[in-house]
This record gives structure tokens, sequence and C-alpha cells, in this order.
């Protein structure tokens, strides 16, 4: 998944809510997520859909977000595709 | 007289958001009969590796209508509330602004817009709001909220900034509504993100609820044209375009 990128302590999502393969790539790891939460409509950005984007255990970077429960290092290592 | 109300950096990940306890102070002062209070705006700030915010770095605003005399009990109210309030480990800020006041309101708009392109200190925001007489007060954890707690009033005192909290319900057909039907529910204008203003037939689809914005201090409901077959020709923005505002 190339949304998913290493900076130096941490993975990260790089992409936003405008890009489709974006949108897709986190539904994806969204759909597979055991702690997935949505977060409240104030800061729902996909009209209540199951993504990462909406998600209130992402937190917003300046070009895409962290998971602030690791989820993406699950993902990286290949159990979420 | 009028106030506004801000505050910012009031939670942690697992628990409610800083807009939950900005509609709960206005709750209490409503409650308390000390005034009438508006609704709520976040107003979004800058996401940056030097600032330390939850997930999103927005603060959150609301106006009171108030008596003079009530001022000093409302600020220490939402002190006292904010500090009981807010996470264990968060770092809840507080800014009380009287408008009519400020001498010049610009200087406090342009920190507002500060904020959203540059990392901005506490000393910072004590001092600015320490030169133009505005009550900013820190209740808890490091007090870094105050500088988006300064910044939100800011913003909201420009106009020009944010979006509002919750949803807006609009009563409809088959979620549909017309322009005239839009501005009896609470909104004052409905125009594109480019700044078309409808007619008042026009008719929207306004979907199960809306969320408008602050534009020229006016309520403003955003629409792009309508190429689905709703059978309207216009319908409100998707959320997503919410993250510019």
């Amino acid at each position: 998944m190339r949304q998913i990128i290493e900076n130096s302590d941490d993975l990260r999502f790089r992409g936003t809510v405008e890009d489709m393969e974006d949108l897709l790539a986190a539904e994806t790891i969204a759909g597979d997520c055991s702690v997935y939460s949505i977060d409240d409509d104030d800061e729902d950005y996909c009209e209540g859909a199951r993504t990462c984007f909406n998600c209130r255990y992402r937190r917003w970077l300046a070009d895409g977000f962290l998971c602030l429960k690791g989820l993406l290092e699950n993902t990286h290592s290949g159990s979420a595709n | 007289m009028k106030i506004l109300i801000s505050i910012d950096d009031t939670d942690n990940i697992e628990s409610r958001g800083t807009g939950e306890i900005a509609e709960l102070l206005a709750e209490g002062i409503v409650t308390n009969g000390w005034g009438k209070c508006g609704p709520v705006t976040r107003h979004q700030l800058l996401i940056h590796p030097d600032i330390p915010y939850t997930s999103h770095n927005s603060s959150m605003c609301f106006p009171a209508e108030i008596t003079v005399d009530m001022l000093n009990t409302i600020t220490e109210y939402c002190g006292s509330a904010l500090a009981a309030e807010s996470a264990p480990d968060s770092d809840p800020g507080l800014c009380v602004l009287v408008p009519e006041r400020l001498q010049h309101p610009e200087a406090l708009i342009n920190y507002g817009y500060r904020t959203k392109t540059t990392v901005i200190t506490k000393e910072e925001a004590y001092e600015t709001a320490a030169a133009h007489g505005i009550h900013l007060s820190e209740h808890g954890g490091t007090g870094q909220g105050v500088v988006g707690a300064l910044a939100g009033a800011g913003l909201r005192l420009g106009g020009n900034d944010g979006r509002f909290k919750g949803k807006f319900r609009i009563p409809s057909r088959d979620k549909m509504a017309t322009v005239k039907e839009i501005c009896m529910s609470g909104i004052d204008v409905v125009h594109t993100v480019e700044g078309q203003v409808l007619c008042e037939n026009d008719s929207v689809y306004v979907g199960e609820w809306v969320k408008p914005v602050l534009m020229d201090e006016k309520t403003v409901l955003l629409v792009v044209p309508d190429a689905g077959n709703s059978g309207s020709l216009w319908k409100a923005c998707e959320r997503k375009v919410f993250k510019d505002y």
C-alpha cells in the first residue's frame, strides 16, 4: 500500500480525502481494523463511511495522518494488505 | 453586551471533544440565567510537528449575550467548569473576549489567522491578550490551550472562519428544500463555494442534515451543482469540503 510510509520513528498514512485511491486505501485499513471508532460528526469527512479519515484515533498531519492505536503497523506488515 | 467564549486543548483521544465542553459551558450560562448563547463554531489551526495537539488542532468558540455585571461570574464559571470537565491529561485554555472593548480588533483577528500558518508560543498568546485587555487563562496541564483559545476568539470575531458544530436539520421533502425553507431553519445565506448566491425558490438536496460555515458573520450553507439524480440543481457540499473551513 503506497500510502503507508515510514517516518523516523513511526508509520504514517500519506493521502487526502480528495484522492480516490487514498480513500479506498483508508477504507481497506479501517475495514479490517479491530479498534475503529467513528469520530463525532464535526470531524467526519466522508459521510459516515468506515474509513480511517473518519476514525477518532487518526491524528491529522499536514499530508495525512498517524494512527494513535498503532494499527498502521499491522497493515504495513501485511495483515491487512 | 456580547462576549465571545473560546476554549481549546480540553480532550484526549478517548474523551469527549472540545466542542461538547463548549456546549456544556453555554448550557451552564443559560441554565443559570446569566445570558443567552449562540451556536459553537470550530476553527482549524495549524497542523505542525511542533504543536502538541490531540488529533486535529481546532478550537471552539461561542457568543453569549449577557449583562455587564455578569462578566466576572461567567468568566469564573467557565474556568472552573473547564478545569472540571476537561480530560485529566489535557492542557485547557480559556479566552473571554468583549468585542466592544477592543480598540484594535483587527490585531486579534490577525493573531487568529497567524495561528493557521505559524507556530505561536504561550508567551505570545498571553502578551497579545494582555495588550488588548482580553481574559486568557489556563486550567490544567501545560496550559498550552491558551494559544488556540485566543485564536478561536479572534477567528470568530473576524466572522470569516470555521464551521458550526452539530447537525442542522432542514425540514424537507425527499431530502430536498427550497432556499427559502432553508433560510427559515437557522441558515442566513445559501451560496456556492465560489460565492454565487442562490435564489429563494431554488431547490437544494439537503440530505438528513447539513453543516453550515461562518462567512461574512453569517451562517452559510455551501452548495455545489448536483449532477446526480436527486431532481435538484443543487446539493449541500460533501463533508470533505469542510476540511478547508
